[in-house]
């Protein structure tokens, strides 16, 4: 695939947090129509929607899947609605999706749209799916597992082989944090600290509450088209300039590496290769791991340390506002709020507006390219981008 | 008697000789015929070369802890009751990882590394989960 075939040229979100009162329908029909006003181009123009999948939401999956969205948008010319899905990875096989329908030539313009409601759910139903989401119901699930023990199991192996802290742990809660801070949509925003996040209850060694998420109700949504379309349409472009992805498992315990190390860095390389960059001509990292302990793994991989120094990285407060490394502006999961498959899509779209100058406070001066990743619930895949509004 | 309230292992027509064999306290493994390639979790067929002809060896019962945690807040539901509870992952001397939880043993007298060996829980009087506890060292005080 030749480089920057596409881009991405508008987008939309929704604040992040409990809305029990707006419907699924409401945060898809709010946030496309936001994308496709921000992109400039008109409603009839969208040739497909491609729908993330909504995480226990039955009823709003059912009605995505039978073309809700084309009807309550009006869009007159969409001649395929679907839905695409792959866990917390689905920002990547969304974006290939769209990439296919572009390439194909059967769409010149799509729509990809995430909402997801999870607070109508009790909160012993949400805790219930979220503490063994994707947990393996015969070797796994008789055993009490939870996610945060998987990530806690995961975080203690890591700092066995690096020598990384639980200080330099909280710290990756206390970075996004300070970027939550500067996003509107964020649903946690209160200051907090490293002792804050060592103090919070212990839930699943090493890990403490705050190094953990919370389930939120949001959603987002980008306009797609071919990178010739985009440069007559808008100023600024979001090219995707290279693309890395692989797969590892299903079962965690069939990972040779628990620290990802050669497994994250080989997609990294690949990304890095493909778009004719370096780490060191990146602007952002927006890593999305959804533990910190994924996030430092991640950011090693990714070559912006060398292996066992992300901690003290972070630490040193070299990734939050200020800093030279700016990581994750949204605040990730663990701040702006867990959104099911739509972290990624929420980072991918954060991507978009800091590289089209459009991020507000959390605006990076002068952004001009960056990394993005994402990867699926048991830590089964990553996928990574390099975007930017040149071409190198 | 109390009746097992806890989720119970869903059997699979491949994994079904595992499950036999855990309620006889045997700890087993599937192991292709052609390649040798030991799969765990076991699936319909070789994961490495496909071939269906296989064996059930039986294990050592004995690894290393490679690593683990202790669930305090927010397991699931019927395990609430259960915490603290240890959860690990163990590198068995055949070469394949299980998880499992760690018994006998608090988180403070467990290391990376550490030797375990099996030890079967009967939970209902059809199935049996393998647990693992630290290995007893020879001249250890009882």
């Amino acid at each position: 695939m030749s480089k920057a075939q596409f881009a991405i040229i508008g987008t939309g979100e929704v604040p992040c947090g409990r809305y029990p009162a707006r419907s699924p329908l409401e945060i898809a029909s709010t946030v496309a129509r936001l994308a496709i006003e921000d992109a400039g181009v008109k409603k009839d123009d969208i040739e497909a929607v491609i729908s993330a999948m909504s995480i226990m939401d039955n009823d709003y999956n059912t009605e995505v899947i039978f073309g809700r969205l084309p009807e309550a948008l009006g869009l007159r010319n969409c001649k395929t609605a679907a839905m695409t899905v792959s866990g917390g990875g689905s920002s990547h096989s969304l974006r290939k999706t769209a990439e296919g329908l572009l390439a194909s030539g059967e769409a010149e313009m799509v729509l990809v749209v995430h909402a997801q409601r999870f607070s109508t759910f009790t909160p012993a139903e949400q805790a219930e799916y979220f503490a063994k989401a994707g947990a393996d119901p015969e070797w796994e699930i008789p055993y009490g597992i939870s996610f945060n023990a998987l990530s806690g199991m995961i975080t203690r192996r890591f700092m066995h082989e690096t020598g990384t802290t639980a200080e330099q742990v909280a710290a990756v809660a206390v970075s996004c944090r300070k970027w939550a801070q500067l996003q509107e949509n964020a649903m946690f925003r209160k200051d907090l600290t490293v002792q804050d996040v060592l103090n919070s209850r212990m839930v699943s060694t090493p890990l403490t509450a705050l190094m953990c998420n919370v389930l939120a109700d949001g959603g987002s949504a980008f306009i797609m088209t071919t990178a010739e379309r985009a440069r007559k349409l808008v100023e600024k472009p979001v090219y995707i300039l290279g693309e890395g992805s692989d797969f590892s498992h299903r079962n965690l315990t069939v990972s040779k590496d628990l620290t990802f190390y050669n497994f994250f860095k080989n997609i990294a390389d690949k990304t890095y290769n493909e778009a004719g960059l370096g780490p060191e001509d990146l602007d952002i990292a927006e890593i999305y791991g959804s533990y910190p302990v994924i996030i430092l793994q991640l950011m090693e991989a990714m070559s912006f340390c060398k292996r066992g120094e992300a901690g003290r990285f972070v630490l040193e407060g070299n990734t939050w506002p200020g800093g030279k490394l700016p990581m994750t502006t949204t605040g990730e999961a663990l701040s702006f709020g867990h959104t099911g498959t739509g972290v990624g899509i929420s980072v991918l779209v954060e991507s978009v507006r800091q590289l089209q100058g459009k991020a507000g406070q959390a605006q990076v001066p002068g952004a001009r390219f960056l990394i993005e990743n994402c990867g699926g619930g048991c830590f089964m895949d990553m996928h990574a981008a390099i975007l930017g509004n040149e071409i190198p | 008697m109390s009746t097992y309230a806890k989720p119970l292992p869903s059997f699979s027509e491949w994994s079904k000789p595992f499950w036999q064999s855990a309620k006889s306290h045997k700890l087993t493994l599937k192991k292709c015929k052609q390649c040798g390639h030991i799969d765990h979790p076991p699936y319909m067929f070789c994961t490495e070369c496909w071939a269906p002809e296989h064996e059930w060896i039986e294990a050592s019962g004995k690894g290393t802890i490679y690593t683990f945690t202790t669930t305090v807040l927010g397991a699931p539901e019927p395990f609430a009751k259960d915490v603290p509870f240890v959860i690990a992952m163990v590198d068995l001397d055949e070469g394949v990882r299980m998880l499992t939880t760690i018994v006998d043993a608090t988180e403070e007298e467990l290391e990376i590394g550490m030797e375990v060996e099996v030890v079967f829980d009967d939970v209902t009087s059809e199935v049996s989960l393998p647990r693992f506890r630290p290995l007893k060292k020879v001249g250890a005080a009882q």
